[in-house]
Formats: structure tokens, sequence, C-alpha cells
């Protein structure tokens, strides 16, 4: 049994078998053989190799008569590839002298001359390494050690570990059978982490060195809510996250029951309690525990899920189905929030050195207008369906908020022009994430309908923490004090010339800090979907006087070490029940 | 094409670029030496036939590898192939 100590990215407990995933995506089956069987594994690879050859061969042979024979010795230079003696020499050797198994010596020696190929830096040489990769893909294929694409075709519960997983991965894992999954990097507030918890997947990130120690098929478990992750447990420690997971159970059974009630404090204060949704499906599962509306829902999956760029009719039916399932209540719909670690189909941006503070959001958006337009025609079309609100991300500068306005009226200028039913006058709003936006904020107010902070990008740029480093990740704290200032200094202002503000960002779901925003002037939220139910418990335990004690204490707090002890040791007083253990 | 006529050989053939050496049968060990063209290299043979196998692929790189476009020995990929055949 190894313990492994990661980030909790997204809350529950997964017990289950390991589907490995390598670099490239599929397994690596990591084993040794008996020291008689080396003979048999050595003569599997040949044959094996002799079946990847004759695909080669009728590969070559198909596509010189398709589209001639230069493009035909593409084939040859692989089968060359799969012949070269030097290769065959050490493949041997491992085999039979180090007893590796043939597809585990395969992927090492094919790994370590496509390595040295994308090392030179010669593009078109570096380039081969794809060859050479798709050769290694096939003779694993033949060996049995791969199935094309290993998370296509689960016929079992499996627990994902790979190196990393891209958002767009994340979200088309399987969820049939996907029961949660873990990866070497990645930080507390990366996008993988926002859609683990879209899918409700239990998950940690940023453990470190993994895949080396476990091969597929082990036992593992994934502890969500403590960030731990369990290899080859045994049977007490299964025993033990078997009965928290029957807790868990019943508590969210208790917890379902506050459904139809508002969000109340026990002194009676009405605070809205919307949710975060990244895709229209988790609209229904907002409303079936209660949501007050849709406080954020992010567009940028919309590009991320689908191999081609979605059109102003996918925009369209997508908020439609969002703002008819949510009914009468508000739809915060934000524009897209691309760049930095989310990428889209088109390269929008070249490399950059530093994609955080690059082209990315708002900024993206005006620089490409006419995807920003086809995405405000959308959500002004929506609009007739319902209470649509519209938000820009990153908004940093006046004359950036109001470029974006003034698009705004463009379009519906086009749209009334062209005779199509949409709705000029639905609120905008913008995000408070950079702290430029914070100092400027008095002017900001006059010139929006309202405000909501996004905790997530404002720590990040408030404590020069990249978020998706693990080497800095633990900087990263949405309760230093420093953020919590300008909180602070948000909502003061917000109040003073009476726009409406709310917290969208990660540091609204924890019932702990939720006593903090509350203290300090908040009442409106938005959390994840399946966060609803605690917080509504967590304010039904606690008055806005406790809530301003409690905020009172943590401004004069040093650091967020401090102030997440003393929010701990409060909610245990206060709301013992939703203290995991 | 290099490898395949290397291949033809009994005679060890060896590629040598900035001091370091690979197998000239071997298409992964001389993708991996990273010789663009223009790069200068030293053949080296040992063995029966290294000195037939020295001149087949000395004229290999004169007359350009036979590509399209390619017009006989260009001066920059020009291999020094007064390589020293030990036999």
């Amino acid at each position: 049994m190894v313990e492994l100590h990661g980030i909790p990215v997204s809350p529950g407990v997964a017990i289950g078998p390991a589907l490995v995933l390598d670099d490239e995506g599929y397994r690596i089956p990591r084993c040794h053989v008996a020291a008689d069987s080396v003979d048999d594994e050595w003569a599997s690879l040949q044959s094996a190799s002799r079946r990847v050859a004759t695909q080669l061969e009728n590969n070559r042979l198909e596509t010189a008569r398709k589209i001639g024979a230069s493009a035909g010795e593409i084939f040859s230079a692989q089968q060359q590839m799969l012949q070269d003696p030097r290769l065959r020499d050490e493949l041997r050797r491992r085999i039979l002298a180090h007893q590796q198994s043939a597809p585990y010596a395969v992927s090492r020696v094919f790994h370590h001359y496509a390595q040295a190929l994308r090392g030179l830096s010669d593009s078109l040489l570096a380039e081969r390494a794809d060859d050479i990769l798709d050769v290694e893909r096939q003779l694993l294929q033949e060996l049995g050690a791969i199935t094309a694409n290993p998370l296509g075709n689960l016929d079992g519960p499996v627990i994902v570990l790979s190196h990393n997983l891209t958002p767009s991965e994340t979200a088309g894992l399987d969820r049939r059978w996907v029961r949660g999954f873990c990866t070497e990097v990645g930080g507390p507030s990366g996008h993988t982490a926002i859609v683990a918890k879209g899918l409700e997947l239990p998950a940690v990130v940023g453990v470190g060195s993994l895949l080396d120690r476990i091969g597929g098929g082990t036992e593992v478990i994934v502890d969500g809510d403590r960030g731990i992750v369990v290899l080859d447990p045994d049977q007490e420690t299964i025993e033990n996250y078997r009965r928290r997971l029957q807790n868990q159970a019943s508590l969210a059974r208790r917890l379902a029951q506050l459904r139809d009630q508002p969000a109340v404090t026990a002194d009676g204060v009405r605070v809205q309690l919307s949710a975060n949704i990244e895709f229209p499906h988790e609209a229904a599962t907002c409303a079936e525990r209660g949501a007050d509306g849709i406080g954020l829902y992010r567009t940028e999956f919309l590009y991320l899920g689908s191999a081609v760029e979605p059109t102003e009719e996918d925009h369209y039916n997508a908020y439609s189905q969002v703002v008819q399932t949510i009914g009468d209540r508000p739809v915060v719909i934000r524009t897209l929030d691309l760049g930095a670690d989310k990428m889209g189909q088109r390269p929008l941006s070249e490399q950059e050195h530093n994609p955080c503070l690059g082209l990315r959001s708002i900024r993206l958006s005006l620089r490409n207008q006419d995807l920003f337009r086809t995405q405000l025609r959308a959500v002004l079309r929506a609009a007739v369906h319902g209470d649509v609100r519209l938000m820009f991300p990153l908004i940093t500068t006046l004359p950036e908020l109001r470029r974006a306005r003034m698009l705004v009226n463009v379009v519906a200028d086009d749209l009334r022009e062209e005779n199509i039913p949409h709705r000029a006058d639905i609120p905008i709003g913008m995000m408070v994430e950079v702290p430029a936006a914070v100092l400027m904020l008095d002017r900001f107010v006059r010139e929006v309908d309202f405000l909501s902070i996004g905790t997530n990008d404002l720590v990040q740029y408030t404590l020069a923490v990249d978020r998706s480093n693990e080497g800095v990740a633990e900087l990263y704290q949405s309760s230093d004090p420093a953020v919590l200032r300008l909180i602070q200094t948000t909502i003061n202002i917000a109040a003073a010339h009476d726009v409406p503000v709310s917290v969208c960002g990660e540091m609204s779901n924890s019932p702990a800090r939720t006593f903090l925003l509350l203290g300090l002037g908040m009442r409106s939220l938005s959390v994840p979907p399946q966060a609803i139910p605690n917080i509504k418990k967590a304010l039904s335990d606690v008055t806005i006087k406790q809530c301003c004690e409690i905020a009172a204490r943590v401004m004069e707090l040093e650091s967020a070490r401090e102030v997440e002890a003393y929010l701990n040791e409060r909610l245990s007083h206060i709301a013992p029940e939703l203290i995991v253990t | 094409m290099l490898v395949r006529r290397a291949s033809e050989f009994n005679c060890d053939l060896w590629l040598e670029k900035e001091g370091q050496q690979v197998d000239c049968k071997s298409i992964l060990s001389i993708l991996t030496l990273g010789a663009v063209q223009g790069t200068e290299l030293c053949l080296s043979a040992q063995g029966d036939d290294a000195s037939r196998a020295l001149d087949a692929i000395a004229e290999l790189f004169e007359n350009g590898f036979y590509e399209q476009g390619s017009t006989g020995a260009d001066p920059a990929a020009r291999d020094s192939a007064a390589g020293d055949s030990d036999d």
C-alpha cells in the first residue's frame, strides 16, 4: 500500500482499478517476465513486428496507388525504422538480458529515439518523432498491450491515472465507467479541476511522479476531499473508505431535503445562492438542487468539447436550453474566457512566453471580433427566452469595457435590421479578477449593471502565482489577506454605488469561507452545483452577527495559513456536521 | 535510401558528425544525428567489401540521392567521403 498526497480539486471518494495512461494517452504495461519465458517474449515481439511490417507494406502500396509513389515513401521509412538493426539489438538486450516485457521494452526504446529527435533544432527531423511513435503504437497494438483508444471502449469501472489531462480530455471521459482521476501535474484551479467538478468526478492533481509506481488494474482509492491517493490499499483502508462513502451518501440525502427551501441564514437573512456551470445539461442539476439561478455560465466548453468551431446556432441552442431549463431565474452568461490554459480549435494566439499575462479572455475576443460577434448575437437572441445577463471576463481597463459594450450595441443594431428576435436591453456586467479593476472600481461601477468577483484569477494576479504551476501552487491561497482586502474594497465600492455584486470563484465553495464573505457584506454567491446543499446547510447554521465577528477577526490576520486555521476552527463550532472526516 | 544502400554491404559502415559516430545501417541512429543539408559528414568502413561500399555511398551523396529537384552534387551537401578504409 502506498499513500500519495496531492491537491484535492473535486470532492468525493472513488475506489476502483487503475487505468494508467502515458503521455501519448495509452497504457504503459510496465512489467517484467520470468527468466524462462524471455525467449517466448522475444519470439512474440518478432512475430508482432512481422505483422506490422506487412501492414506497413500494405499501407505503402495502397498510398502509392492512391496518391503516388513519393507519398508511399513515408511507410517505407517506417519499415526501415521497424527493421533498424540498432533498435533490434536494444530490444533484444532489454528482453533477453533484463527480462523486460516486450511492450515495456518497445515503449521505452521507441520513446528514447522519439525524444532524441524532438530535441533536435531542425523541425523537419523533429517531426519524424511522430513517425517513430506511430510505429510504436502499431507494435503495441499487435502485442495486445494497448487498444486503439483506451478510454473509448471501457467495459467496467476505472480510475484514470495520467501525467496530465487536458480540459477536453477530461470533458470526454466516459461518465458511465470513469469513477475518478488523478494526475501527476496540475494545480488547484486549473480548468481541468473545474471540469472535474462539473462532471462530479472525485479528482486529485499534482501528486508528483506516480505512473512509474503502478501497473494497470491495481486497486486505487482517490480521495478528492483530502487530496490523497492510495495505491494498492489494504483491506482495512478499503473498509474505512467504504464507511465514509456511506456516511457521505446519508448526509447528501439529508441535505437534499433542503432543496426547496430558500438559502437563508439562521437569523433570516436571504442569500442569493446560484450555480456555476459549464455544460447545458448541468442546468437541470441546478434546478434540482434549488439554485437561485446560474451565476456563471462558462461558455468555453462549446469550443473545447467539439472538433469544429461552434456556429451562432450552436451557441444559441446551448444558451436557450439553459435559459429554458432554469425558468424565470437569472442566467449570467460569461463571454469567451479562452486562452492561457484553455485553447479552442484554431490557434487564436501565437505561442506566448507568459500566456496568463497574454492574449486571453476578453482581450482575445476583442482581437477576434468575428468570433466575439457570433457569441454576442447568440446571447442577445437567447435572451428572449428568459432573464439573461451578459458578463465580460478579465476586464482590466475602462476602454476595454467600453469597446466590448459598443460591440454589443453594434450586434443589437444588426439583429434589429435583420428582423431577428432578440433583446438589446439585457443587464451587462463584468468580472472583477484583476487588481487594476479593483483600483479603478469607482469608475467601472458607473458603466456596468453588476459585478462578479472571480476569485481564481484575482488570486493569481494579486499574488503573482501561476495557478497551474505545482512548484508555486502553495502560494496560491484564496484566503490570503491581500486578496481579502481587494474583495472587501470591491464589496464596499459596489455597496456605495448600489451596484449588485456577487462572488463566483471557487472560493465561495467552502462553508467556512462563505461565512467570511457574508461577514464582509456579500449577499450573493455562485458555487458549483454539487456544493449548493452544503452551503445552504451552512447558511442555515450561522447568523450575520457571527459572520461579522468572523470577518472582523480575519481582517486582522496576516497570513493565509492563519486565516484558514481560524475559519476551520469556527466552522467546527458552527456547523460540525459539514467537516469532512 | 542511404540505409538501404548501406545494408547491401557486409562491412560495418559508420557516419560521423562532429565526433559523434553512428551506424550507417540504422535509420534511427542517422536521424538522431540531426544532420541537415550542409552538414559536414565523415564516412568510414571496416570489412571485406569496405572500399566498394565507400564508393557506392559517396556516389549517392554526389548525386544528391537522385532526389527530384536535386541537380547532382550540391556543394553544400557534399560529404567528405575520403573515409579511411581499413581493409
